[in-house]
């Protein structure tokens, strides 16, 4: 109705042809469907941490910002990268490191919050952060400049030196800084323990996407297809994101020690 | 998490995509590499078995040697003249240690249950490497059937004893969860390295897989946990010590196994070697578990 009285009819099945394509999700393939699961996921979680946010203490108002805005870009990025993957069938991979360049570090920020009442520096933030890029420049790297019809030396080097930054941020995580400094609360370790959990058994999905890259280790190894790469991102990114922020928002309302928890 | 935990996972992460490459040289480089780890590390951790028996003096310690060379020289006589069951009780001894070591520090008391346990999740373990290694094992030991039958058998019925050693590894994990013997991070980190450990065996070489488990999860566990007991004891006071108190008896072991094995070379005795590796190493890992076993039970 409100259609028909805003544009020409010609206009109109313009606009109705286009929606109906993007629109139309293939029955058998999952990677499409996931694909529109996320978005949804990523936006809903996203106004629920803004909505909340409000009814938070003042000390964790930033953290669930921040949980609000991982989810919120990568919802947004997952709006266009949907319409990418439907229209070409292709594997958006530009999309996809511009929103983890912006996501990723903001999960390492998130460490920081929790951290910072018990003495964090913001040494550690730039040494995640730049751990982060490090994981993300090289996985681009990686995947963008794969040669024409995949080369496993290729995606090994890059996985490897991508891998590099990840066992950092893992290590900071369960034995480092991160961890050491979660011990002054016992809310706030318990916390941080679970976030660590996501970074090795949530981020290690990452890598099983990439190794399915053309040419990638596991499509040599298994004879997977290439297809797989944003079926495991897509997994991997609503467990992550979601999962992150509602660990923070479970803190945020479990009586954490108001004391030293000053994120 | 223990530190070895967190390596091992790392390691099985970084060299993972090396099982593709096929070229002749690198299983050459590969099986030069993963001796010298095993000879080093898988040594080095049972060569201060006299320290951690605890002698008070050199009669004592000349004694504890004596009769733990006597053991092994017993369980190489048993494997001349009955080999498949020398290789069976190895298996059995060699389960319970691998638990053991796996599993001492998470497991809560002393108890035949946590015994148990240790001894499913060495037979998982084993089950595990000959079940997905088993093609390649059946072509490396073919010519070892005939003096032991009994590999073959466990080869020829890999899957029944990975699917039993599986079923029972997670219900007893899950009662020892169920009983507070085991705190859920425990049983978590322990079903993750379980994967980890299953995906290195499946996707790489039986070389290198196992030499990711033995020198990684087991041997680097078991010298970490003997530095920390004589560091606590004030038998060492840094890392140096340590290494100084493991080298004598690594070093005479190493090239006590050299000097056999090119003895074997220069008067042409016909016999395979991996069966002969085999040989030495449950001669020298039967009384090694049993010092160990000792050893978790008075510092615990």
């Amino acid at each position: 109705m409100i259609l028909g009285e805003l544009y020409p009819r010609t206009k109109q099945l313009s606009i109705m042809s286009t929606l109906l394509n993007v629109m139309e999700i293939p029955k058998d393939d999952p990677v499409a469907f996931t694909f529109f699961t996320g978005y949804m996921a990523m936006m809903a979680a996203s106004v629920f941490f803004f909505f909340e946010r409000g009814r938070a203490e003042g000390k964790w108002k930033l953290s669930l910002l921040v949980s609000g805005l991982i989810t919120g870009i990568a919802a947004v990025h997952y709006y266009y990268m949907r319409d990418y993957y439907v229209a070409t069938g292709e594997n958006p991979t530009a999309l996809r490191y511009i929103d983890w360049t912006l996501t990723v570090p903001l999960m390492c920020v998130e460490f920081y919050l929790l951290t910072k009442a018990a003495g964090a520096k913001t040494s550690l933030l730039w040494k995640l952060i730049i751990a982060s890029v490090w994981m993300l420049v090289f996985g681009y790297i990686g995947e963008a400049f794969n040669p024409a019809g995949g080369d496993t030396g290729h995606s090994v080097m890059y996985g490897f030196l991508s891998t590099l930054g990840y066992i950092y941020i893992l290590y900071t995580a369960w034995f480092g800084e991160v961890a050491k400094l979660s011990q002054h609360d016992a809310n706030v370790a318990k916390s941080v323990r679970i976030l660590a959990w996501f970074v090795l058994v949530g981020w290690a999905i990452y890598p099983i996407g990439y190794m399915c890259m053309p040419g990638g280790w596991l499509n040599t190894a298994l004879g997977w297809s290439s297809a797989n790469v944003d079926l495991f991102y897509n997994i991997a990114d609503a467990i992550n994101k979601i999962g992150f922020g509602l660990v923070v928002y479970s803190l945020a309302f479990s009586g954490g020690d108001s004391k030293t928890a000053q994120a | 998490m223990s530190r070895s935990s967190f390596i091992f996972i790392v390691t099985a992460f970084l060299t993972l995509p090396l099982a593709e490459i096929h070229h002749p040289y690198f299983s050459v480089v590969e099986a030069v590499f993963c001796l010298a780890l095993i000879a080093s590390f898988g040594i080095a951790h049972g060569a201060i078995d006299n320290h951690l028996y605890g002698f008070k003096n050199l009669a004592g310690n000349l004694k504890f040697i004596g009769v733990y060379l006597l053991v092994g020289a017993g369980f190489g006589a048993l494997w001349y003249f009955q080999a498949s069951i020398a290789f069976t009780v190895f298996m059995i001894i060699s389960a319970y240690h691998f638990g053991q070591s796996q599993l001492v520090e998470e497991l809560k008391y002393d108890s035949w249950w946590n015994r148990g346990v240790y001894t499913l999740w060495g037979f998982w373990l084993l089950a595990s490497f000959l079940h997905l290694n088993r093609l390649e094992l059946f072509e490396l030991s073919a010519q070892d059937f005939e003096v032991l039958p009994v590999f073959r058998w466990m080869l020829e019925n890999s899957s029944v004893l990975f699917y039993t050693g599986s079923g029972s590894l997670f219900a007893s994990l899950l009662y020892s969860r169920y009983k507070s013997l085991l705190t859920w991070q425990s049983l978590w980190i322990e079903f993750y390295q379980i994967a980890i450990i299953l995906v290195v065996f499946y996707f790489s070489s039986s070389l290198w897989g196992f030499t990711l488990y033995f020198v990684i999860l087991h041997s680097g566990r078991v010298l970490q946990q003997e530095y920390q007991y004589l560091l606590d004891r004030q038998k060492v006071s840094r890392l140096f010590d340590f290494v100084k108190l493991l080298s004598p008896f690594t070093l005479v072991s190493i090239f006590g196994l050299a000097f056999i094995v090119a003895g074997f070379a220069f008067f042409q005795i016909n016999y395979s070697y991996s069966l002969l590796a085999l040989v030495f190493i449950s001669c020298l890992t039967v009384p090694h578990s049993w010092v160990m076993d000792r050893f978790y039970q008075e510092r615990n």
